[in-house]
């Protein structure tokens, strides 16, 4: 019998096996168009990018190999480091200001009447088109005739009026207006996650006499962290990306000045070009590849660093 | 004499001369009846051509075999709502009715349009005819070499008239774009810069325009002590700062001093004593505070709307400052202007302009070359004065009152030369990246003469060096 048996139990494992094996087969064929679809479009031109970094090409004229000689004048290059330094003060100034406020609209938020409400004129700001907000900020930031100045003088506050504009506060003005937009958008995820957590634990914990700090910080953000850290990764890989209303508010028929340059605006002027394109494709692609490598780096990083057992509730 | 004894391949003999001489005849009777065709219709041209010979105005070219057809795409730098697009619009429509088999398609993209231009020439979708500011036109599209030359039109005669383009256009401003013995570019309005006020608050106030340097210094004086600020500026526009610091060299330095340090990798020429002197008289006038209060942050076009409403008294702009602060301005108000006061031994006009270009990978550029000689006309042309309130490029033509201080500038003897010496042309990124942040720096106060010099040497210095 036993080797009937045995004989049974090793057809049905071939079976199983070749059921495993056709599955696999067929899942491969189902996500061939989506590889397809990813390598032609996302992978094929990131590679052609860094093949482009590796020469000199201004377009239209010849297509020179130079190796790393891009990467090296990068390094050298004051404008590309002012540049980055003003990506990182968006992320890490920008990031903790956007998260910092979203927590605080998360605890306001949550269980109040007219939830929705109010959540919808959080969001608000980030529906509207950047660039027509960057217009808008850059009248009311004028500092003759804009509205920020005009009403402090208003409230017999002149003595705060500044050049919003000059070059000692465009960027610092320009990150104001960063946050602004961004908030809403990281508030609702944010929420999302926490309208997950049940009510009675916060219930409980009021009863055992915890404060709303205690709150926060006992249940809110480990039960929420999961999507903390999805937003996290959301917000690293914007702040390297926003373009729309640096360039909006700060190109007036001219380019922007080097004073409010991210990399994503360098990148833009180096290899398209402003007023005047320049169209300098091989330099612009490094400048693009050194971007991705740090959006990259930070990811890997967050996760990491933001790894931990989930918690069951 | 064919050999109709030849064998085939086959060793078949062909059809004999029965079939020679079908087609012979065939043939004969094609040719006969082909060319009273031809004969027929030569005729009939020729009849309707004198027809409309005699009703056409002697030079229209409208009617002759040569005329322009199809489609004619171009991309203008003005935006919709200037007023420039206006007689653009206007001279179009006159043309279509002079040339009806070319249909006119016009893009008003403002002045980034060229991003998309030389996209679009890089991959063969080149606009036909191109009008911009012939500065970024020079940079972009004529240095890499991608305009065709356009001495054939600039030589013709422009249309409905007996004169040529060469014949009536100011000669400088034609020359500016030449290079190997032709001509790229053809200007159809002229620009200069100048600082402009009311004629009517200089006049109570006693003040005159000045003739140097130290004279319009004592004049910044003369008004700030009277209360009121003297100079306007928007500081956001960073090539409307600039102005100032090529401006000033050129005075003292000469024309073309300025395009060769910028261009010389060694830094050398940075070193002059003329370039230091030049920082330094633009540093002691920013000193003495001539501006509003806020102009680092003032975002164009507040502090010139502003000086138009009487807030400040002058303001340093191109020649379009009377028609684009029209609006702002009282009924009372006298628009007049001197030229940029010199420090220095030389007295420099700068002179720029907007033009046309044909791109070489232009489909059609008979029609482009056809669209510029008719809107050279005088009677097409009289829009830019007219509607525009700008000078154009012809000699023959008037021009607003309230720029004939500007105009007089122009021709009145004193040296013209590029504006920033062309070095923003022909070295743009150095231009961008480098001149410009700290020309601003120097404008607003926030570093000193020496600084400047050093840091403009060093960092030029630094640029080439990554330009290999």
């Amino acid at each position: 019998m036993r080797p009937a048996l045995a004989v049974t139990n090793r057809s049905a494992g071939l079976s199983q096996s070749q059921f495993v094996r056709s599955r696999k087969r067929l899942g491969r064929g189902l996500l061939l168009p989506a590889t397809v679809v990813y390598i032609v479009f996302f992978l094929g031109p990131t590679l052609a990018t860094f093949w482009v970094s590796l020469h000199r090409w201004y377009a239209g004229e010849s297509f020179t190999l130079i190796g790393l000689k891009n990467y090296a004048n990068i390094l050298q290059d004051p404008v590309y480091w002012q540049s980055f330094m003003h990506t990182m003060e968006v992320l890490v100034v920008g990031g903790v200001a956007i998260f910092l406020i979203s927590f605080l609209f998360m605890a306001a938020l949550r269980g109040v009447r007219l939830r929705r409400t109010l959540r919808a004129l959080v969001f608000l700001p980030n529906i509207l088109p950047a660039v027509a907000i960057g217009i808008i900020w850059g009248l009311m930031l004028d500092p003759n005739v804009g509205l920020v100045n005009t009403g402090l003088r208003a409230m017999h506050l002149g003595g705060l009026a500044r050049p919003w504009l000059g070059p000692d506060l465009i960027f610092p003005s320009t990150l104001v207006g960063v946050v602004w937009i961004y908030t809403g958008f990281f508030t609702v995820i944010l929420l999302a996650g926490v309208d997950n957590i049940p009510r009675d634990l916060y219930d409980a914990s009021e009863v055992d006499g915890a404060s709303k700090l205690q709150q926060f910080w006992r249940i809110t953000l480990p039960l929420s962290w999961n999507v903390v850290a999805v937003a996290s990764i959301l917000w690293v890989i914007t702040a390297i990306k926003v373009f729309d209303f640096i360039w909006a508010l700060s190109a007036v028929g001219v380019d922007p000045p080097t004073t409010v340059w991210t990399q994503s605006v360098e990148m833009y002027l180096t290899a398209l070009g402003g007023r005047i394109p320049t169209f300098d494709l091989g330099y612009g692609s490094a400048i693009a590849v050194t971007m991705v490598l740090l959006v990259g780096a930070l990811v890997v990083l967050l996760r990491r660093l933001m790894r931990r057992e989930a918690v069951e509730f | 004499m064919p050999d109709r004894t030849t064998t085939d391949d086959h060793g078949q003999q062909p059809q004999p001369i029965l079939k020679e001489l079908l087609l012979r005849e065939f043939n004969r009777r094609q040719f006969v009846k082909g060319a009273a065709v031809a004969g027929a219709g030569l005729g009939l041209t020729g009849g309707v051509g004198a027809l409309l010979e005699a009703c056409a105005p002697s030079s229209s070219p409208s009617t002759s075999s040569s005329a322009p057809s199809g489609t004619l795409n171009w991309t203008s730098g003005w935006n919709p709502q200037e007023p420039q697009a206006q007689v653009i619009k206007g001279v179009i429509a006159d043309f279509q009715k002079v040339y009806p088999k070319v249909t006119v398609n016009v893009t008003f993209g403002g002045r980034q349009v060229l991003t998309q231009v030389k996209a679009d020439i890089l991959a063969n979708r080149a606009p036909d005819l191109i009008d911009k500011d012939s500065d970024d036109i020079g940079a972009a599209i004529i240095n890499p070499g991608l305009a065709m030359p356009l001495d054939d039109v600039i030589n013709a005669k422009i249309y409905g008239e007996s004169n040529t383009i060469a014949d009536v256009v100011n000669p400088q401003s034609l020359a500016q774009y030449q290079s190997g013995g032709q001509r790229y570019l053809v200007p159809y309005e002229l620009f200069t810069i100048g600082f402009w006020y009311n004629g009517a608050t200089f006049a109570s106030q006693g003040w005159s325009p000045p003739t140097s340097w130290s004279d319009f210094t004592a004049l910044v004086s003369k008004i700030k002590s009277s209360g009121a600020v003297p100079l306007a500026a928007d500081g956001t526009i960073d090539f409307f700062n600039a102005w100032w610091f090529p401006g000033i060299l050129q005075d003292l330095a000469g024309p073309g001093f300025f395009h060769s340090a910028a261009g010389d990798k060694t830094g050398a020429k940075w070193d002059d004593p003329n370039v230091l002197t030049a920082a330094q008289t633009l540093q002691s006038f920013v000193a003495m505070q001539p501006f509003e209060s806020s102009y680092p942050g003032s975002k164009w076009p507040a502090a010139e709307d502003a000086w138009a409403q009487g807030k400040m008294t002058m303001l340093l702009l191109g020649t379009w400052a009377p028609s684009e602060t029209a609006t702002f301005a009282s009924p009372s108000f006298q628009y007049r202007s001197f030229g940029f006061p010199s420090p220095g031994s030389q007295d420099t006009v700068p002179l720029f302009t907007w033009g046309f270009t044909i791109p070489s990978k232009a489909s059609n550029p008979a029609a482009a070359k056809a669209m510029i000689s008719f809107m050279m006309a005088k009677n097409e042309l009289q829009g830019i004065v007219s509607v525009a309130k700008n000078i154009t490029s012809r000699k023959d033509l008037d021009v607003p009152p309230q720029l004939s201080d500007a105009y007089k500038s122009l021709t009145g003897g004193a040296t013209l030369v590029r504006q920033f010496d062309n070095a923003n042309e022909d070295y743009p990124l150095w231009w961008n990246n480098v001149f410009l942040p700290l020309s601003d720096k120097l404008f607003f106060g926030s570093v000193g003469a020496s600084d400047f010099v050093s840091a403009l040497k060093q960092q030029s210095v630094h640029y080439w060096q990554t330009q290999g």
